[in-house]
């Protein structure tokens, strides 16, 4: 089993510094759209990732927590408006994410 | 996984995406049928000239920019969501500008010079007039708008007013004027109008007010 185990991380190897909180594939859609654009509000995140309101909140919130996204409420008349975007840490973390699995990928065998 | 993500092409989908609403082929057409069906307004209103063409145009298009204006922000902008987008973007929407600002003044050059007599002393057929007219007021300018607008649509319509300006003068012995013009701008017009609303009723039916959206996130645009 061992010998087994060995062999298989020569051949593919083991992606241990893939970024988690961006590689959830939710989180990873929520974050591709935030970073082609400067901010998006709720609704827009809503109807692009196909979501409810509860699932995108809470994935929401663990990018803020991680640091990735600033979510800022700004006034439009007497409404306010959330809009969402990605912080620079985010910006650097998913560009770091997206190198990491192209290299990745890249080195698989055929 | 992430090489399917080529974000150029998502940040081009998600900006098309407030074309959808068929908002902007309303406007357009608008604005072309106003050339076509002004002619009668013209007919109908007693009032003197040049006022019986120029206050229903200025009518048809006030029209239009307050559908537009109010379309995107009442209607669109609520179902779809609101974007920021990105300095790349916005520098392509300066550029537009500008480009615009430019095409203004040469249109109003060109308004200028058949007063001046100038073109009195150019040697060209009045056919390929019409045609260098409707590429160089329509198509060009519409075209250019297409490609820094990203709005494909745009394009076709670019190359039916070109050629609908030609028409109009190929017409004009046949039928004469303004019939010519109420017949292909009209038409045109009215093909776009079908269009955009098919858009509208399509895209209101795709994207249903939110509903049970949190009280925060509710925003008129």
């Amino acid at each position: 089993m061992a010998k087994d185990a060995k062999k298989i991380s020569d051949d593919i190897p083991y992606p241990v510094e893939i970024d988690k909180i961006i590689h959830e594939p939710a989180r990873l859609m929520i974050m591709s759209y935030l970073y082609v654009v400067e901010g998006a509000d709720f609704i827009f995140l809503k109807n692009q990732t196909g979501m409810t309101w509860g699932n995108l909140s809470s994935h929401i919130t663990k990018l803020e927590d991680a640091g990735y996204v600033n979510v800022k409420k700004e006034f439009v008349g007497k409404k306010t408006r959330t809009l969402l975007s990605l912080t620079n840490e985010g910006r650097n973390a998913f560009r770091d994410y997206r190198q990491k699995m192209d290299d990745f990928l890249k080195g698989l065998p055929e | 996984m992430t090489e399917d993500i080529d974000l150029k092409v998502l940040e081009k989908k998600v900006y098309q995406r407030y074309f959808e609403d068929g908002l902007w082929d309303i406007f357009l057409s608008l604005l072309i049928l106003s050339i076509g069906v002004t002619p009668i307004f013209s007919l109908l209103l007693i009032i003197p000239d040049p006022w019986n063409y120029i206050i229903p145009a200025l009518g048809v298009n006030i029209l239009a920019f307050l559908i537009f204006y109010f379309g995107k922000k009442y209607i669109t902008v609520p179902r779809i969501g609101f974007v920021k987008f990105g300095p790349k973007r916005k520098a392509k929407q300066k550029k537009l500008r500008l480009f615009l600002f430019i095409v203004f003044i040469v249109n109003i050059i060109l308004l200028i010079l058949p007063f001046s007599g100038i073109t009195s002393y150019i040697p060209i057929e009045r056919y390929i007039l019409f045609l260098l007219l409707g590429f160089g007021f329509f198509t060009f300018p519409f075209c250019v708008v297409a490609y820094f607008l990203d709005f494909t649509r745009l394009y076709y319509y670019a190359f039916s007013l070109g050629i609908g300006l030609f028409l109009t003068d190929l017409l004009e012995p046949t039928l004469g004027d303004p019939l010519n013009s109420i017949l292909i701008f009209g038409s045109i017009g009215g093909v776009i109008l079908i269009i955009g609303l098919t858009y509208f009723i399509r895209f209101l039916k795709q994207f249903p007010l939110p509903k049970d959206i949190p009280k925060q996130e509710v925003t008129d645009g």
